[in-house]
């Protein structure tokens, strides 16, 4: 019914945002940048951490190198701009329109993040090659690893927009964002496995990490893609995924109640 | 039953203290103490359909605190709001459909959007089908002139233009209630007549009940009957505009023009409730009180005594009476 009611509206808020995307093409290409020069370093880092063996632990060095290059590919896509746009709102004081709006105000976020992401889409012409340059590339280690990949990747999308949104949300009470964001952004980051992957990491850190969510954005659907986990395994990894979305969302729900009561509109 | 219902309604900013120095922003976090502010304290009232009244009091005094806990985006300290049968800020999205709010001081339109193509936006978010949409559309562009900057970004707009536009964006969806928090700060002379023709017409065609809040006192006299104002989070007087005129002011001037000019001080007029206060080279500025004496009766005998060339009377001023009021901090009885 609601769900009904509301999709013109957040249809339309993402269309706006696609546009936008257009708008801010110098942020978008600087992007692109950024993650192609991020790929030519790891590159040169795992190399050298490699010292010219093709094989280490059982992981061939092309396998590695295809890793961390799709990784930070797909990495570029998968980062919402939801706990900035939360920041920037509170911060203008404008917040208080997004509340006042019909349609609830996690949703709205969740329809200018999908709308970002589409607009983002078509720069696919230009970050493959550039990766394909800097780094690795190869097809995903078989037709069903490409499609469970997909999936995957649209898993990591909503996990990543929903973690987002809870740091977004933390901004109710911090006002401003504090050492939490620099924290989260550290951990984070670490902990998607795009630096370093998880079958490297000594067995107390993978274990840490592996109960974090964060593995499910960049570790999980790209050593799907590589054909690192056996086919059974598959179905538990996207299992983890589906577990992670669903707890975020009462997460969110939970954080998003409290958050609203402690509303602080400024100025005016 | 009156549409909007305020009883005892309490807001309370809390704010944690703010320590500087090193390691102060950690201070700050995770400190017990609170700078405390009461924004509104212990308001109540209620607004009947189809009201345009002025909500007034000084800078700080509580105003836009209580306008957003009545759109629903703000959750008060205590006391209770029903605005349609619905509580605002529990059933916040039912009650986002019945309302229209503009702040004068920020606009509800996007920045880099085209203002067509926030209105737009507007129309899907509040659930306007394509039939409802073009026809207010249509009345709003024609009635605010949008016309000629449509296809504008927001950010290039003036400020008159954006608040029309944020005006139509408000009544798109054409809410039951409309609350304009200082609609008119800003605007100049043409923009603020205009603006005022709007909102009346609105509350007078489309029954539309609207609670207005303003520093610009000609706003109120043009527009409201009825005024609640508030002070300190307080509210001071609740009533009708004349009435607490008459209060503070049961004068009336009548200011005569005399045809010749005299040297001679004019000898006092010897009516009960009628003085001259004040004689210029061809002017008089009579004071008197109609309860008293009868404007016609004093007309004629100034006219039997003087030769006039024009006579006015003069209403007293708002202004005056808010400012006696925010001096003494409170209402006369
Ligand atoms: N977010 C906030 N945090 C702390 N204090 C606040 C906040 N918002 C408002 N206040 C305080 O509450 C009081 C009332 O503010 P409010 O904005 O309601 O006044 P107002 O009547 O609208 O004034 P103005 O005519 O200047 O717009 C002021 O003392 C203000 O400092
Ligand atoms: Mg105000």
């Amino acid at each position: 019914m609601t769900i009904r009611a509301n999709l013109p509206a957040w249809i339309e808020i993402g269309r706006a945002n696609i546009r936008w995307q257009y708008m801010y093409r110098f942020n978008v290409l600087m992007g692109i940048l950024l993650t192609g020069v991020t790929i030519y370093l790891l590159t040169i880092v795992w190399r050298a951490a490699y010292g010219g063996q093709t094989e280490v632990g059982g992981i061939g060095i092309q396998q590695t190198l295809v890793y961390l290059t799709i990784a930070n590919l797909q990495l570029y896509f998968l980062r919402p701009q939801v706990s900035g746009t939360i920041q920037e709102r509170i911060r203008e004081g404008q917040i208080g329109f997004d509340l006042s709006r019909p349609v609830g105000y996690p949703s709205q976020l969740i329809a200018r993040a999908a709308g970002d992401m589409i607009g983002l889409l078509p720069m696919v012409v230009v970050s493959v090659p550039v990766a394909l340059i800097v780094g690795e590339l190869e097809s995903p280690a078989s037709f069903s690893a490409g499609l469970a990949y997909v999936v995957s990747f649209l898993l990591a999308w909503v996990i990543a927009v929903q973690l987002n949104m809870v740091i977004g949300l933390v901004s109710f009470w911090t006002l401003e964002m504090t050492g939490f964001e620099m924290m989260y952004r550290l951990i984070g980051n670490f902990a998607t496995g795009a630096l370093v992957p998880l079958w490297f990491m000594p067995d107390a850190l993978r274990v840490i990490v592996q109960v974090l969510p964060f593995q499910s954005i960049a570790f999980v659907p790209v050593s799907i893609y590589v054909g690192a986990p056996a086919t059974g395994a598959v179905w538990s990894a996207l299992a983890v995924q589906v577990f992670w979305a669903v707890a975020l969302v009462g997460i969110i729900q939970w954080v998003w109640e409290r958050a609203f009561l402690r509303t602080v509109i400024q100025g005016g | 039953m009156p549409i909007i219902q305020v009883h005892h309604l309490v807001k309370e900013f809390r704010r944690p203290r703010r320590f500087g120095g090193r390691l102060g922003g950690l201070r700050t976090l995770f400190t017990q103490q609170y700078d405390t502010t009461l924004a509104v304290d212990d308001v109540s009232f209620s607004i009947d359909e189809g009201e345009l009244i002025g909500y007034l009091g000084s800078n700080g005094a509580g105003k836009s605190t209580t306008i957003k806990m009545l759109s629903g985006i703000l959750v008060p300290t205590g006391g209770e709001v029903r605005v349609g049968g619905l509580v605002p800020w529990e059933q916040r999205e039912q009650n986002a459909l019945q309302i229209g709010v503009v702040f004068g001081q920020r606009t509800q339109l996007w920045w880099d959007l085209p203002l067509e193509d926030s209105l737009r936006l507007i129309g899907k978010l509040y659930r306007v089908d394509a039939a409802r949409y073009a026809r207010a559309h249509e009345r709003l562009v024609e009635l605010l002139g949008l016309e000629p900057f449509l296809r504008t970004p927001v950010r290039q707009l003036s400020l008159g233009q954006r608040m029309r536009g944020d005006l139509a964006a408000a009544m798109l969806y054409e809410p039951r209630i409309l609350y304009l928090d200082e609609p008119t700060v800003g605007l100049d002379i043409v923009a603020k007549e205009r603006m005022r023709q709007f909102v009346e017409e609105t509350n007078r065609e489309r029954g539309t009940t609207i609670m207005l809040t303003t520093h610009d006192l000609a706003d109120v006299e043009r527009l409201c009957k009825r005024i609640i104002f508030i002070d300190k989070g307080r509210v001071l007087y609740d009533g009708s505009v004349t009435e607490l005129k008459r209060r503070y002011a049961p004068w009336r001037m009548l200011e005569v023009t005399l045809a010749g000019e005299t040297e001679d001080a004019v000898p006092p007029l010897g009516l009960p409730g009628a003085a001259i206060i004040e004689q210029g080279a061809a002017k008089l500025s009579i004071r008197f009180d109609p309860a008293l004496i009868a404007v016609a009766d004093l007309i004629t005998v100034v006219i039997a005594r003087h030769p006039v060339s024009d006579i006015s009377i003069v209403e007293p001023d708002l202004e005056g009476v808010v400012r006696e009021i925010v001096e003494a901090g409170e209402v006369r009885s």
